[in-house]
């Protein structure tokens, strides 16, 4: 699993640099403008959806298929593609947190505890979203799958976009304010839960695949 | 424990339109064989099928082992090479070389740097600056260099100058001195396969036509040329294929049979891997 890791990790290098020169420009020019929830959200997202860039350009070099002529099983292959997510979004909590540290040394008002309530969420959030993309990739290949993951990311936040601006969710700081531990207990755990579900079905795609 | 490097047994794969059918052929160790066939006979299918790169029914053994049950023990001791290359582009030969140290136990280091430096293959160069023949070259590194003891070459010389084919061919045939050491080498280039073949398996539409000893193959075929009256006077039974042009008769023949020896006004010349396949492919049977 070591070598798929370093192959991967190895591949997605320029990019990693690319993303983190990026997001300190954004959070630089942006955080007063469009809010550090927002920058938060993005740095998050920016960071978790790197592992759909990884099986992404090992399919454009099908690399899977080469590498299951050396020893590792598809059963490796999987495992080490939801570890590389768990990596990727540890590396998002980290890169959050700095920012969010940042963030309050300039502005000592800003509420540390809020803050990782709204790291939680936002993870959770990826978690949920990368247990159904994972599975999609696996099954469709990268190059299929572009079109489904910009759904799977744009459609939710497309929606809620949406819904907001119907008065749909004006009642949501409410309810947010009454039971946001609960929500925030509940979609940790449902992103959890359906990335150890994600992790199983990928394995049984995975297991019938052929290149 | 077989003593063949591999032994397929009933390998059948089925899609809409083609059909491996019932492959059997073994690869004995310390042998190169030849695996020919036109584009779209199946070879890659089948040499996919024994990698278990896709799904197929029957039995493979790879030096002894069962290809599904002792896969990664298998794959510890096996290279392979493809017709392209599959590292990303990005990569240099030390990425490749960190990434292979942590992949198969034996990964040689040193070996490795050898063969860079015997192909010429600089290490400052990213994959995407290397011309096709230099990915080939570095994907060959690859394959040797963690001291496998059989090779799988699926296409590894097509679309490579003839320089590049008789350097590659060369290394093949160091590796297989070590007598404990086989090739399985796909390839549509039978004149690769002439230089260092010991065995030649033909597969068209799926099915193996033939699996013989190389030397016996180039020995015993000959292509009988004759008028239409020669041609008729032949017992169906020697002629393995025929074709018709405007000048008479083209025949493939067992040309060490009495018959022919019987007839020295008949002109039987010998005939190569290509011609074979080009009669077997083409050419009609009687």
């Amino acid at each position: 699993m070591k070598a798929l890791m370093l192959n991967d990790l190895f591949a997605l290098k320029k990019t990693l640099i690319y993303i983190c020169v990026f997001l300190t420009v954004y959070a630089v020019i942006f955080t007063d403008l469009i809010g550090t929830e927002f920058i938060t959200g993005f740095i998050i997202v920016m960071v978790t959806m790197m592992v759909s860039s990884a099986v992404i350009a090992e399919d454009m070099v099908k690399w899977n298929m080469y590498a299951l002529t050396m020893p590792v099983t598809r059963r490796i292959m999987v495992k080490e593609k939801y570890f590389l997510s768990i990596l990727f979004n540890v590396c998002g909590i980290l890169l959050a947190s700095l920012y969010g540290l940042v963030i309050d040394m300039l502005n000592h008002q800003f509420d540390l505890a809020s803050y990782g309530a709204l790291i939680t969420a936002i993870l959770s959030v990826a978690l949920i979203l990368n247990s159904i993309l994972l599975p999609v990739l696996f099954h469709f290949g990268g190059e299929k799958a572009k079109y489904i993951m910009i759904g799977i990311y744009g459609i939710p936040m497309g929606g809620l976009a949406l819904l907001g601006s119907l008065g749909y969710l004006d009642g949501a700081d409410q309810i947010i304010a009454d039971y946001g531990q609960l929500l925030l207990i509940g979609l940790a755990a449902l992103g959890i839960i359906l990335t150890v579900v994600s992790y199983f079905v990928s394995q049984r795609i995975y297991a019938k695949k052929e290149w | 424990m077989s003593k063949d490097a591999i032994r397929v047994e009933h390998l059948t794969k089925h899609y809409p339109d083609f059909t491996l059918d019932d492959i059997n052929f073994t690869v004995p160790t310390g042998s190169i064989v030849g695996f020919v066939g036109e584009n779209g006979a199946g070879k890659t299918t089948t040499i996919k099928s024994i990698l278990g790169i896709i799904q197929s029914k029957g039995n493979v053994e790879i030096l002894g082992m069962d290809a599904h049950e002792q896969e990664q023990e298998m794959k510890e001791q096996i290279g392979v090479v493809f017709d392209e290359n599959h590292f990303h582009e990005c990569f240099k030969a030390k990425q490749i070389d960190t990434i292979m140290k942590q992949m198969y136990r034996n990964w040689d280091t040193a070996l490795f740097t050898q063969y860079l430096r015997t192909f010429q293959l600089p290490s400052g160069k990213t994959i995407k600056e290397f011309s096709r023949g230099m990915k080939m070259k570095l994907a060959i590194a690859v394959a040797l260099a963690h001291h496998p003891k059989l090779l799988v070459l699926d296409e590894a010389t097509s679309g490579l100058d003839p320089i590049v084919r008789e350097e590659i061919l060369d290394i093949f045939l160091d590796f297989i001195q070590d007598e404990n050491h086989s090739i399985f080498f796909s390839s549509h280039i039978t004149s690769d396969l002439d230089k260092i073949a010991d065995y030649i398996i033909f597969i068209h539409n799926g099915k193996i036509v033939f699996n013989k000893e190389k030397q016996e193959l180039v020995e015993t075929s000959g292509i009988l040329k004759c008028g239409k009256d020669i041609f008729n006077s032949l017992p169906k039974t020697e002629i393995i294929r025929y074709r018709q042009n405007g000048f008479g008769y083209e025949v493939l023949v067992n040309r060490v049979h009495p018959l022919f020896r019987n007839h020295p006004d008949w002109v039987v010349d010998p005939a190569s891997i290509e011609d074979i396949m080009l009669f077997m492919v083409r050419g009609k049977m009687a």
